[in-house]
């Protein structure tokens, strides 16, 4: 594991190397490379255009992109990601950690010298009463605690956290009542951010009646590069530097987070220089952005896929045939260069090859209409009548529009044979529908929490209380005993159990992936070292502004 | 007039009642819940079961609009079931954006709207009053996300003339007293903080303004032309009154009724407008609050937002039919 510490400040090298890459084409790559080479310098009030407001400031109960952004200036989790990877596990409020043999207890050493905002001590006692509030979080907060629950197999004894034992002052061990070999990459998910045991309990932040908590609202307190300044409701939330953070201190004297809706209104803020970045950047806008000399992209990169989905127990898809068709009925590349452009790559697995044990060796299923048309003739199905499902009202990274790439592949399917009745819901309700019998055919996504196999292999379509995902159906006996098996496998073993998982998903097609898409910002060429991460966990320390 | 106040106030009583069902069953017509929309495309059911317990969302129709009620009747708007806040606290912090934002609005279009109305309808017939009619037709027509995204394009970001969002510069130096910024800038004797505060007002008040700028403008019109065409108006000129004094005291003064009706109506328009207007100008008012709310399904803050705006409407809408009875005789002895 690499100290934090220690780490070169050359993150940005790494970044100015993406941006350069994206403004290879435009003139303004000159100036980029300028100023790569100079010093960073300390001050100044940095404004990022946002989607929406955070839902709240406490980092155990919410999960939304915008409060995780947040939440990871003010808060610190014990371990946590290399800038700009998913899956790259580095030092952060723990030095070290060492499991046992089965990995079923953990021993994190801490950081010396560390203080909450408060001016609270951090040390074992700290660590151990946040865990004890996720585990034992009252019924009411536990259905918004979801990700505990996802790593930990449920809440207070259901779930497979034992214990929590202060060692010594700096030493605090998890003990597990089962194996959890990926335990460590689990940890740098902002909901396991280390809060101070004493706002959290002055400030009320596990009083369900209380309607909220002063403590998400008005006093977060971590241990950040960033305290917490103010939250305009409706409006702005402020930090400002950490001057006595345990490691260099920011550069920023203070972050605005700005809350404007409309990805529109949003590019035009940071054109006319009343922010300087906007997030998530409407993928027909990347190539505005590229061509402004005064603008710089940052493509996130994808934890994610986007999908074709099946009922596979439905007819005509629970014919391993059919399925088959579809994914050689769809033009992959067309797809992505028409709808992704720079923002996407053509997918035939469920996780980007960012993600570790990604099988190299699995190939993409050629664009084939002659032999979809093959498939179908033989599961003798060629013209069969299916009902099509697409969202709208939703923009995601895999998804920027909606309507369009679900034109685009049910003309595809119509090429080869299929008679696509076109179906629609809004989000929230297509969410909710896509689970039952009449979503046979449907898009859908899979973004994953963190980068790990698991997040997407198991998330996706494991089963639950031993029946598999209503939303596929996908059912298979081969499926679950190798998922099982590389869930707890030892780490020599891991890769190959991963690449079985992989295999048998990639031959029983429960979905046709066709792109791993990527969000973007788009930053005014002021701003240096901002390190876009696919699963949002960004730390602004780094980030500096030249004149 | 007293009677008459109190008997408008005792109506709202049943006005805003239906309201309440009318948003409660119109919100949870919407597709989906809130508890999906909070936990998203990962959720197990099962987790998705429990946070719909938690919210309340389980249970009858008659008995969540009846613990809504209940709450209504004793102050309380209820709780943000993604946010877990106070609804009153959310809606109260935003509030003042808003009435900023429209007073503006209205303050803009208005007397805009008078001024161009009168002023075709002196040359009614004429190239000038063509021009002033397509003016208005395309002020009405262009859809208020357009316009706005124009305006913010041209002036903030190649003129660079206005700022493109935001109410102020997020100096940091601003106190909030009312939650008014220009309000505040004044009460705390900082002219920098007015000016910016105006300069951020700009194109956002442009923007909503342009649709009652317009109807001002054809009423206007409107009630000025068939007011000068009346018999008195031609007598008065015949007994060889000044033409200034006729236009004033018996044109203008006559054509005010129908526009304060007209007036108090726009405020639904600027109501409306004003959800995409703050939308695109980062306006951290009471529309963008229930934009958001409605992309969460926060069923609470979608109805109690939606009575805050009706109430608004209605209340305003009641002071102008009272304003018009001081302005018009007439109305008061219909009564």
């Amino acid at each position: 594991m690499q100290d934090r510490k220690s780490r070169p400040r050359g993150r940005l090298l790494v970044v100015a190397a993406v941006l350069s890459l994206a403004l290879s084409a435009c003139a303004s790559a000159d100036s980029n490379s300028q100023s790569q080479s100079s010093e960073p310098v300390d001050g100044g009030v940095f404004r990022l255009a946002t989607v929406a407001e955070p839902a709240g400031l406490d980092p155990a109960l919410v999960f939304d992109g915008d409060s995780y952004r947040i939440n990871a200036q003010i808060y610190e989790t014990l371990v946590t990601l290399a800038p700009g990877t998913t899956s790259e596990v580095v030092p952060a409020l723990a030095t070290s950690y060492t499991p046992n043999e089965d990995a079923t207890e953990w021993t994190f050493q801490l950081r010396e010298g560390v203080t909450f905002h408060d001016g609270t001590p951090f040390d074992a006692a700290a660590v151990k009463f946040n865990f004890d509030r996720w585990k034992n979080f009252p019924e009411a907060l536990q259905s918004r605690a979801e990700l505990y629950g996802t790593v930990f197999g449920g809440f207070g004894d259901a779930g497979i956290l034992e214990s929590v034992d202060v060692v010594d002052e700096r030493t605090v061990g998890l003990r597990l009542s089962a194996p959890r070999p990926d335990l460590p990459i689990t940890l740098t998910l902002p909901v396991f951010s280390i809060a101070s045991p004493a706002a959290l309990q002055e400030y009320g932040a596990d009083e369900v009646d209380a309607a909220s908590s002063e403590f998400a609202n008005e006093h977060p307190v971590g241990t950040g590069p960033f305290v917490f300044d103010s939250w305009t409701h409706g409006d702005r939330v402020e930090l400002v530097r950490n001057e006595d953070y345990w490691d260099e201190p920011a550069h920023l004297d203070r972050i605005v987070f700005k809350a404007i809706s409309d990805a529109a209104a949003r590019l035009n803020a940071v054109q006319a220089g009343d922010v300087d970045g906007a997030d998530m950047i409407n993928p027909r806008d990347v190539e505005a952005v590229t061509a402004n000399s005064s603008l710089q992209l940052a493509l996130r990169g994808s934890c994610n896929s986007g999908f074709v989905a099946f009922k596979s127990d439905q007819e005509p898809f629970d014919d391993p045939r059919v399925r088959q068709a579809v994914s050689h009925a769809i033009n992959k590349e067309a797809i992505v260069d028409r709808f992704f452009g720079e923002t996407g790559e053509p997918a035939w697995l469920l996780m980007p090859e960012s993600i570790p044990f990604h099988d190299d060796s699995l190939e993409n299923p050629e664009y084939d209409p002659d032999l979809a048309r093959e498939l179908l003739a033989e599961a003798g199905e060629p013209n069969p009548v299916v009902d099509f499902w697409y969202p709208t009202d939703v923009t995601r990274p895999w998804l920027p529009d909606s309507q369009g790439i679900f034109q685009a592949i049910a003309a595809d399917l119509e090429a080869v044979g299929f008679q696509v009745t076109p179906r629609s819901a809004t989000w929230t309700a297509y969410l909710q529908d896509s689970k039952t019998p009449a979503y046979g055919l449907f898009l859908l996504g899979w973004s994953c929490d963190y980068g790990a196999a698991d997040n997407f292999y198991g998330g996706a379509f494991g089963y639950i209380d031993s029946a598999p995902n209503p939303r596929y159906q996908y059912t298979s006996d081969e499926f679950v005993a190798a998922l099982e098996t590389a869930q707890v496998a030892p780490e020599d073993q891991r890769e190959a159990a991963w690449a079985q998982v992989q295999r048998i998903v990639y031959d029983d097609l429960p979905v046709v992936p066709f792109v791993h898409g990527s969000s973007s910002l788009a930053f005014s060429t002021r701003v240096h070292g901002y390190e876009p991460n696919p699963v949002l966990v960004e730390h602004l320390d780094d980030v500096w502004l030249s004149d | 007039m007293t009677a008459y106040v109190a008997r408008r106030l005792l109506l709202l009583v049943p006005t805003l009642l239906a309201l309440t069902v009318l948003a409660f069953l119109f919100v949870r017509a919407l597709p989906g819940d809130a508890a999906v929309a909070i936990l998203g495309p990962n959720a197990s059911a099962e987790s998705i079961e429990r946070l719909r317990e938690t919210l309340g969302l389980n249970l009858p129709l008659p008995q969540q609009y009846g613990e809504y009620l209940a709450g209504l009747l004793s102050g309380d708007l209820g709780t943000s079931a993604v946010s877990q806040r106070p609804i009153a606290g959310e809606i109260g912090a935003r509030l003042p954006a808003t009435i900023e934002l429209s007073v503006a609005a209205l303050l803009i279009g208005v007397p805009l709207g008078i001024a161009l109305g009168r002023f075709s309808a002196r040359r009614a017939g004429s190239a000038a009053d063509a021009t002033s009619t397509v003016v208005a037709v395309v002020a009405v027509s262009v859809p208020v996300f357009v316009l706005g995204l124009t305006l913010q394009y041209v002036f903030a970001v190649l003129l660079n003339w206005f700022p493109a969002i935001g109410r102020v510069t997020n100096s940091g130096a601003e106190e909030r007293i009312t939650g008014f910024v220009l309000l505040d800038a004044i009460l705390s004797g900082r002219p920098d903080l007015l000016l910016d505060g105006l300069h951020h007002l700009v194109l956002p008040a442009v923007t909503l303004a342009a649709v009652p700028m317009a109807v001002t403008a054809r009423i206007a019109r409107a009630a000025y032309l068939a007011e000068s065409r009346r018999p008195h108006v031609r007598i008065a000129l015949a007994k060889g009154l000044a033409p200034a004094k006729v236009r004033r005291d018996h044109i203008a003064h006559n054509s005010w009724p129908p526009l304060v009706v007209v007036i108090g109506l726009q405020l639904g328009a600027l109501l409306s407008g004003g959800i995409i207007t703050e939308n695109i100008f980062g306006w951290g008012g009471l529309g963008s609050l229930v934009v958001s709310s409605i992309r969460t399904r926060d069923y609470l803050v979608i109805q109690s937002g939606l009575l805050v705006l009706a109430l608004i409407y209605v209340l305003v809408n009641m002071a102008v039919d009272v304003v018009n009875a001081r302005i018009d005789p007439r109305l008061r002895s219909a009564r």
